[in-house]
């Protein structure tokens, strides 16, 4: 599989440190000192655009309060995605070995993908009431499918010569699964994670737009009420920090277990 | 040592295969009518050009691929049910080797899938293991994974995989493609003496006349299109099983059936 993202330059410091650090860096500091620029010679009103050193002012004065809010995004971020991705894979193991159950699971979960599921929240709210359950459920959902499709995907197209050579030794369908189709599936598997780490995300967010009390979402919400645009912007902040600092998670994850892809 | 004692029944039999692909709208006849019998614990090579249907066969007499028509009966049973009845080892061009498992693992899984009972012996199976190994030369790679090797050597530990298990029919498509001239010479000589010790029925698919006489009880050539079977030449000159020394045979019968499957081949092609 292809990777989407090519995220090991983050992790390979020791070659090349001037073009795999100085210049992402550089570029992204030059950004910000061409924007606290502007803000301050344009006199932009900071209920409009405040100035990066605004926004990391705000986040350090009541930083105890983003980094519980934080967490919060966070748990409900990937607890969604394990339980979506959880029964994904299951289900995926369970189509490869049945054909009967892939033609009953793939109608409904293209129905799925096809819903934005986001649509869905304010209805969700009002069934299952406010607080952390619905936008767990949203991420489930969102989430679900394109670990589904990617790990069915990988599951299904193995090496040929394996599964031929195993099959003519007498390996049964679940031994083909166990020592052959689970691992041969895992790259896929993680280029799927990948895919689903801005989704959880949004899920997550949005989900807390709706009265959820907690969380990022609900911050970004509250602020944009009161026109507190530096709050706003450093919940986004936050946000941005959290999906970083989980692409690389997953990156550094996957090259310790698929270490033979190495090549 | 000394010519092995042979009983010429059928292991195999292929009877009136047809089977075409549909290749861009096109019917094309890959068999009409073929019919092969494999002799129990022999080696049977099968040669032919390119694109004549050698491993079509092989996968239809392993059962991957159901043909047109004709049937194929391993001792007595269908090739699925061969298959289940834990009686093939097919070994592909390309090694199919686990990535995630070193070679030791990689054969040694062979074993545990293969088993027949739910009786093992862990210790008796690693020493099996080993023994392979040692026979094919690869006990010093044997920590290594698949993507720390050449592509020759992958391909002897895919055939180590399969020579592992000592009562399982052997498919072999091009085992030995990807070896070097002396490696490939040295392996004949390896794999005769496995075979001596221990008798197979083996399915060869080569390109290398050489190796199809030296290592063959009977050499097929295929050709044509549909694929028909030229001839079949039975090997069993004096001296041919001569184990004592790498060599290739220079006597004068190898020289005849040599020049005979090359007259063949280029005559059918031309
Ligand atoms: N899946 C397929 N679909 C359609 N045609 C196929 C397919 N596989 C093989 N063929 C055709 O069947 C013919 C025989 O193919 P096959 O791979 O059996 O040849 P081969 O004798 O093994 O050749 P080689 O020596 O190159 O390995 C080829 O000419 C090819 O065009
Ligand atoms: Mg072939």
């Amino acid at each position: 599989m292809k990777k989407i993202l090519n995220t090991k330059f983050f992790l390979d410091i020791s070659d090349e440190f001037i073009p795999k650090i100085i210049i992402p860096f550089g570029v992204f500091f030059v950004i910000l000192v061409v924007w606290e620029l502007l803000v301050y010679f344009l006199r932009v009103p900071v209920y409009i655009v405040p100035s990066p050193l605004n926004i990391v002012d705000r986040l350090f004065e009541d930083i105890v309060f983003f980094i519980v809010q934080s967490s919060i995004t966070l748990f409900v971020a990937i607890a969604g995605f394990v339980i979506g991705a959880f029964v994904a894979v299951f289900l995926a193991i369970l189509i490869v070995l049945y054909k009967t159950i892939g033609r009953i699971v793939f109608p409904i979960s293209i129905f799925l993908k096809v819903t934005p599921i986001i649509a869905i929240a304010p209805l969700l709210t009002i069934w299952f009431g406010f607080g952390v359950f619905v936008p767990l459920f949203i991420v489930a959902l969102m989430t679900f499918f394109p670990i589904l499709v990617n790990t069915h995907f990988g599951l299904y197209n193995v090496n040929h010569s394996s599964i031929r050579f195993f099959q003519s030794i007498g390996a049964s369908k679940l031994e083909v699964m166990k020592y052959l189709r689970v691992r041969s599936a895992l790259a896929s598997f993680f280029t799927s994670v990948r895919i689903c780490i801005p989704l959880a995300l949004i899920g997550a967010v949005v989900a807390q737009f709706f009265g959820s009390g907690s969380g990022l979402g609900w911050v970004i919400l509250v602020s944009y009420n009161n026109l507190d645009m530096t709050t706003c912007f450093a919940a986004v902040l936050s946000l941005s920090f959290i999906g970083t600092v989980l692409t690389i998670s997953i990156s550094f994850i996957e090259n310790k277990i698929i270490f033979w892809s190495y090549q | 040592m000394k010519t092995k004692m042979k009983k010429y029944d059928n292991d195999i039999e292929v009877c009136n295969l047809t089977h075409s692909y549909n290749i861009n709208g096109k019917l094309v006849e890959i068999f009409r009518e073929i019919n092969i019998g494999f002799k129990k614990d022999s080696i049977t090579s099968i040669i032919g050009p390119n694109g004549v249907g050698k491993t079509t066969l092989l996968n239809i007499i392993a059962g991957f691929i159901v043909p047109d028509t004709g049937n194929v009966r391993i001792r007595g049973v269908s090739s699925k049910e061969a298959c289940t009845q834990k009686k093939i080892g097919f070994v592909s061009h390309d090694h199919g080797l686990l990535p995630w498992m070193n070679v030791f693992d990689n054969v040694l899984l062979t074993l545990t899938l293969n088993r027949k009972s739910n009786y093992h012996n862990l210790d008796e199976d690693e020493s099996k293991v080993l023994q392979i190994l040692d026979q094919l030369g690869l006990v010093d790679w044997r920590y290594y994974f698949p993507y720390q090797l050449s592509k020759g050597i992958c391909q002897r530990v895919s055939l180590a995989r399969a020579l592992v298990l000592d009562d399982v029919i052997l498919i072999l498509d091009e085992p030995m493609a990807n070896l070097d001239e002396l490696t490939r010479e040295k392996l004949r000589y390896d794999l005769l003496k496995i075979f001596s010790l221990n008798p197979r029925t083996v399915i060869l698919v080569t390109h290398n006349i050489t190796e199809s006489i030296q290592l063959s009880d009977f050499v097929i050539v295929l050709s044509n299109q549909p694929a028909e079977i030229v001839k079949s030449f039975e090997i069993n000159f004096a001296g041919k099983n001569n184990l004592d020394k790498v060599i290739v045979p220079t006597s004068v019968e190898f020289n005849n059936i040599n020049n005979n499957i090359r007259d063949l081949l280029h005559e059918k092609n031309s």
